[in-house]
């Protein structure tokens, strides 16, 4: 009798196991992200690191994350983030220089700080010289002051899971305000 | 029963979240437009005029470009998702089902490209004129001159326009110009805001084609330092004109010569001892101010001037950018804030009022 009890508990402990073995899994994939296979992501990139760029009551313009590494097919995805102020951003101009870098430019794509859909006026990228340009408008008035966002968004290609040595990358930027005067940055990316 | 069902639940959750994640981040993923232009051939000759060209990538279709002079402009590659990212771009005129020997590989970012399109050959298809970029450069065949300017169609137009300059400065609005080859003369135009526009060259005989053109103010007979080789039309093409000093118009003896007091801008009476003679007023003709006045006009970003602010504006500012008066790409018409330069401050203008 007692033996048949012990069979009969036998596959519920191994359901049982294999439920927490399940969850288990689950919740680690939470904390740490694993590999995913190619068919989740069609386009692999570095992860951009979820913490949100410093906040800045002066209008500035930088590279985020601080941080870019390659992934293991040699993309590294950041933004162009362009802190406000006061000022209400109507559109700009963002210049990346990175012949230095050893990488190029794959895509250089319009980020959120001007909207859904901005204009584009003017873009540009030469991998051969190392430099890409994106001149972006937001469509309709401005308010100011205008939320802070990304620009744009660059993809590069590098050698594989590498850093990418950001001071090798040139940023330049200028930005127009709600009355489309040019808006004074501050930093090393002004102008 | 429940042991069971929980494993299978949490699979299906875990398959639905996964494609959740997979298909929001598909539409998180901007598409960035490319553009194109360039030259078109058809079996080594220029394409005629009025075709339509498109890009494909998969079953996605741009929209469609007209060629015009040998040439295409602004076609505009953007599918609608990342699906067409690492695919490869062709190109195609559909109405002749030939597609170009030139391809390309989408890689979604924002761009500018210029691309020489070659197609195969099609039997019967007359070639087009000489590749010319864009509106901006006037194209003709040199056919050879007749000695006799008589029963012909007038040449298409070349309108001109651009920032007019007398003296140095500015000229002031109202100043009547026109353009002559020989003895032909144009149409008027009137400068306004330090500039004129739209003066429509037309000569009623290609007789004139290879002659100078040249520039005057009539009504003070002088005449632009610019001529310009009349090489026909259609065509749009900037032109920044610049005029010695006007001569003093001999003043005409009328009784009713305007005794009205100066219009001082400032009345705070002044206290100096010295007191500054007024400045005596230059009888000009009536169609000419004095002096410049700089008009600090709203901006308009309707620049090809259709009543309308849209991608076409759009296009023109964007061929005009990062240019400066002087550059042979600038565009007056699309340097909305007047400044010189065609640049991000443009843009953002145009964007303001931009209806899509």
């Amino acid at each position: 009798m007692r033996g048949s009890c012990r069979m009969w508990m036998l596959p519920l402990v191994v359901v049982v196991v294999a439920i927490v073995a399940a969850c288990g899994s689950d919740d680690e994939t939470s904390v740490t992200p694993q590999p995913t296979s190619t068919f989740l992501t069609p386009i692999p990139t570095a992860a951009i690191v979820s913490t949100t760029p410093p906040v800045s009551s002066q209008p500035n313009v930088f590279l985020w994350p601080l941080e870019i590494r390659t992934g293991s097919n040699g993309m590294a995805t950041f933004t162009v983030w362009v802190n406000t102020g006061l000022f209400g951003i109507s559109g700009g101009e963002v210049t990346l220089r990175y012949s230095d870098s050893g990488c190029s430019v794959q895509a250089f794509a319009s980020g959120t700080l001007l909207g859904e859909d901005p204009l584009v006026g003017h873009g540009t990228i030469d991998n051969d010289a190392g430099v890409a340009v994106l001149a972006l408008a937001r469509v309709g008035p401005t308010q100011a002051p205008s939320a802070s966002g990304s620009f744009a968004t660059v993809t590069l290609g590098c050698p594989s899971n590498t850093a990418v040595d950001i001071p090798s990358l040139g940023l330049s930027a200028l930005m127009a305000d709600h009355e489309f005067e040019q808006v004074p940055l501050v930093g090393g990316s002004a102008g | 029963m429940r042991p069971k069902a929980g494993p299978a639940f949490l699979i299906i959750a875990i398959v639905v979240a996964l494609v959740a994640t997979l298909s929001s981040g598909a539409q998180a993923q901007t598409v960035s437009p490319t553009i194109y232009s360039g030259s078109v051939t058809i079996g080594g000759n220029p394409a005629p005029d009025g075709l339509t060209l498109v890009a494909r990538i998969n079953d996605y279709e741009s929209e469609g470009v007209v060629t015009k002079n040998g040439w295409y402009s602004f076609l505009i590659v953007s599918p609608p998702t990342i699906d067409y990212f690492i695919e490869t771009i062709t190109f195609h005129i559909p109405e002749l089902d030939i597609q170009a020997a030139e391809t390309d590989v989408f890689r979604g970012s924002t761009a500018q490209f210029e691309k020489a399109l070659t197609f195969p050959a099609v039997e019967g298809l007359a070639p087009g004129p000489t590749p010319t970029p864009g509106p901006a450069i006037a194209t003709t065949t040199p056919t050879p001159l007749p000695t006799q300017p008589v029963a012909q169609p007038p040449t298409p137009p070349v309108v001109y326009f651009g920032n007019v300059t007398v003296n140095g400065q500015p000229a002031p609005d109202g100043l009547v110009i026109v353009a002559r080859i020989e003895d032909y003369e144009s149409q008027p135009v009137t400068t306004r805001d330090g500039a004129y526009a739209s003066l429509s060259v037309s000569p009623l005989s290609s007789s004139y084609l290879f002659k100078d053109t040249t520039f005057h103010i009539p009504a003070f007979g002088v005449q632009a330092f610019e001529t310009v080789l009349f090489l026909g039309g259609p065509a749009e093409r900037p032109l920044d004109l610049t005029f010695p000093v006007l001569p003093e118009p001999t003043p005409t003896p009328e009784p009713t010569a305007t005794p009205t007091p100066e219009p001082t801008a400032t009345p705070t009476p002044v206290p100096t001892a010295t007191p500054t003679p007024a400045p005596t007023p230059t009888v000009t003709p009536t169609s000419v101010r004095p002096t410049p006045t700089i008009v600090t006009r709203p901006p308009t970003p309707d620049i090809n001037g259709d009543g309308s602010v849209t991608a076409r504006d759009l296009a023109l500012l964007s061929t005009a950018y990062r240019s400066s008066r002087g550059d042979r790409n600038y565009d007056r018409r699309a340097d909305l804030n007047s400044d010189g330069q065609v640049d991000y401050r443009d843009l953002a203008m145009l964007g303001a009022q931009y209806e899509g």
